[in-house]
């Protein structure tokens, strides 16, 4: 049971990181584009997507707890988490980026495009398990279905049984 | 008359068997004792009687009227369509000892029904919901997801 937890943390996980590497690889480009056209970068550039969706998709660890969490609470560490990200981001980018040429503008832009992201993300992984719920739902009739009819055959034999 | 106990190895296989010449009054006694037991459970009917009353309110509950269990400080509860009843035997007693009747752990205080289970949907950060067929919802936790998907998609 732990490793069957253990591989769906990791499942996650991997999910997550590679849905908001894509994500940020298209909201750079999108903002570096409109913001700072004349801009060049080297290779080592190609390690900030990657590294912003990895440290991003550490930060769900906010949202475990091993006390069954309301509706409410999650939010609340939902927001956390989005918080977190937003804050990571332009710290990352004020001490180790080219933060004089950072406009308000861009800023809001970055912003409003990482809750964005987080969105969308949570957006894919709540289709994906949608999508295993129906098949779940499906199978579960299916299921249903065998088991009564296993019962009613056991039924049969016992009354079967009793009359001899 | 002589009794004998076999082991075996796999639970779906466990039956009494019972050879008789005649099918006796004590045959059939014998008979409604072994198909009731492991099909039905004591609970107290929990309700605001006085305390002496309560304790003729034991009742038998079929495990299949029973849409899950519920353990809340320290006491368990069976809750089935309209009643709810304290049950004297723990929560992991239950998962272990009803498995093949289909209880399943879906969090870490409740054991539920699968065959009164309505469907799921999903909730937040890899939760699910389990809806029952009474219209209750109870919450299907992230650790406990696999192992019901498991059983039911194999």
């Amino acid at each position: 049971m732990k490793w069957e937890k253990n591989k769906n943390t990791a499942t996650d996980f991997l999910l997550s990181f590679f849905i908001i590497t894509a994500c940020i690889t298209i909201m750079e480009a999108v903002i570096g584009t409109i913001f700072m056209p004349g801009e060049r970068f080297g290779f080592e550039a190609f390690f900030s997507p990657p590294l912003f969706g990895f440290l991003s998709a550490l930060s769900s660890v906010v949202t475990f707890s091993r006390r069954q969490l309301s509706a409410g609470a999650m939010a609340v560490r939902l927001f956390l988490q989005l918080a977190m990200i937003e804050a990571m981001v332009l710290l990352v980018n004020f001490f180790f980026g080219n933060w004089e040429l950072f406009t308000a503008p861009m800023i809001l832009t970055l912003i409003l495009g990482i809750a964005l992201i987080f969105c969308v993300v949570y957006l894919v992984m709540w289709l994906n398990e949608r999508r295993i719920s129906r098949l779940f739902n499906e199978r579960l009739l299916e299921f249903q279905k065998e088991v009564q009819l296993r019962n009613e055959e056991r039924l049969k034999n016992q009354e079967a049984w009793g009359g001899r | 008359m002589r009794v004998r106990i076999r082991r075996i190895a796999e639970k779906e296989k466990e039956q009494v068997v019972i050879e008789c010449v005649e099918v006796t009054s004590q045959v059939e006694d014998i008979y409604a004792y072994a198909k009731a037991k492991g099909e039905e459970i004591c609970g107290i009917l929990t309700c605001t009687i006085p305390e002496e009353e309560r304790s003729r309110q034991i009742e038998r509950l079929a495990l299949d009227a029973i849409l899950y269990f519920e353990a809340v400080d320290d006491k368990v509860f069976a809750y089935t369509k309209e009643k709810e009843y304290e049950v004297r035997i723990r929560l992991y007693e239950i998962e272990k000892n009803y498995r093949s009747s289909y209880f399943v752990r879906c969090s870490k205080s409740v054991v539920l029904n699968l065959m009164q289970l309505e469907g799921i949907s999903p909730a937040l950060n890899g939760r699910f919901y389990a809806h029952m067929k009474n219209g209750e919802k109870l919450v299907i936790s992230r650790q406990y997801a696999p192992a019901l998907k498991e059983i039911v998609m194999g």
